[in-house]
């Protein structure tokens, strides 16, 4: 296994299960999410070192792994009138206040906001993943706080 | 804020799934399949927020909903042809017509650069944009979608060359303008332009003016307004950074 095998491998064992679940969230399951991230990480396996050898390994593969999960979406015939990028929380029954709350939020934000909260992205990985600049990734998840802010804390307490 | 973001992460964070179900020897051998039937890695995914970056700044403070028709849009030229093109990579599969890509708006994003929005249409229904979003068909909006994107900006915060940029879009019919407000007092009227079916979706672009980077001039609301001056939707303008603001 060359060097840039190995990184790979490493980023898998210590990332895997954050991206499972920042994928999740626009895939719509764990299965779905993690035969992604799997197909990802196999596609950068097999790919040429040239083509890994981009400043943020992570936010490579993300992208591998995000577009392998539109994929998914799109031949399992994915419900219309929906934004193709409409990430979510699994689960918003587990706390409606926190999922009515993002739900608020433009879709595109929102997934930065679980890239870097379920997938343990920094602003640099998250910028390189979504080809902006981190200003915008600056930008985009303080207007995320600050909107989820107004309405999980309206007297000061988030809970 | 690092207050609210730790409490953030301590309600997410029990949302997140934390099985361990990883295998790195099923990677390796779908990575041997793959060997064996290897195509084309998929080209970088500008996807979701991608060329945000090229919004703009219309020059007059029309008041007003532009309506475009589809059928009689500028046509595309052939890089931006060429652009949408790359939305039917065989990974994305987006069924983008980009040889029916029309012109929706031209915004001034600096005293001498302008910058273009583009639409095109999907089979199916849905359309892209060039700023690297795609819709599915049926997509509604009725609120005001309000993207930042910054440039330029130093270690400390300080915008030094820009553009700042705001987009978005909305498919609330009633819509018709958009009133920007500024720290300072100063208002801003941007014209929103509404692109007939099959978009049936309106954008607007604006690049924030060069006076307005400095704390005591910022945006602070951005307010979508019906024909008839009703406020329909009003959002927080937040994000851009200023000199000595702490910058993560």
């Amino acid at each position: 296994m060359d060097g840039a095998a190995r990184e790979l491998e490493a980023l898998y064992e210590t990332r895997y299960v954050s991206f499972r679940n920042a994928l999740a969230t626009v895939a719509g399951s764990r299965e779905s999410a993690r035969d992604a991230v799997q197909e990802a990480f196999a596609r950068a396996l097999a790919a040429p070192a040239r083509e890994r050898g981009e400043a943020h390994l992570a936010a490579y593969v993300w992208k591998i792994a995000f577009r392998v999960a539109l994929e998914q979406r799109r031949t399992g015939g994915s419900p219309p009138a929906r934004l193709d990028v409409d990430p979510q929380l699994l689960e918003p029954e587990r706390d409606p206040e926190l999922a009515a709350a993002l739900r608020a939020l433009p879709p595109r934000r929102r997934l930065i906001v679980f890239l870097r909260y379920f997938g343990d992205f920094s602003y640099a990985e998250i910028a390189a993943a979504c080809d902006v600049s981190e200003g915008t990734v600056a930008a985009a998840l303080a207007q995320a706080h600050a909107q989820l802010r107004a309405v999980l804390e309206p007297e000061g307490a988030l809970r | 804020m690092i207050d609210f973001e730790s409490d953030l992460s301590a309600r997410l964070g029990p949302l997140a799934d934390a099985v361990d179900d990883q295998s790195w020897a099923e990677v390796v051998a779908r990575a041997r399949a793959a060997k064996r039937h290897r195509r084309r890695l998929p080209i970088a995914i500008s996807a979701v927020l991608a060329t945000a970056v090229v919004i703009a700044s219309p020059a007059t403070g029309l008041r007003g909903k532009i309506v475009r028709l589809f059928d009689q849009g500028q046509p595309a030229p052939q890089r931006v042809v060429t652009s949408f093109e790359q939305w039917n990579d065989p990974q994305l599969h987006a069924g983008v017509q980009a040889h029916r890509a029309i012109k929706v708006l031209d915004a001034r994003v600096a005293p001498d650069t302008t910058r273009t929005l583009w639409v095109a249409p999907r089979k199916g229904g849905g359309f892209c944009t060039n700023l690297g979003a795609c819709y599915e068909p049926g997509f509604r909006y009725d609120r005001l979608s309000v993207e930042v994107s910054l440039r330029g900006v130093a270690p400390d915060g300080e915008i030094l060359t820009g553009p700042v940029l705001l987009s978005g879009e909305t498919t609330n019919e009633r819509a018709d303008s958009l009133l920007l407000r500024f720290q300072d007092g100063e208002r801003q009227s941007i014209p929103l332009v509404w692109v007939g079916k099959p978009v049936d979706t309106a954008f607007f672009l604006y690049g924030v003016p060069k006076q307005h980077w400095q704390a005591g001039h910022l945006p602070t609301t951005l307010t979508m307004l019906s024909e008839e001056g009703a406020a329909l939707d009003t959002r927080e303008i937040t994000g851009i950074t200023t000199k000595g603001s702490s910058r993560p």
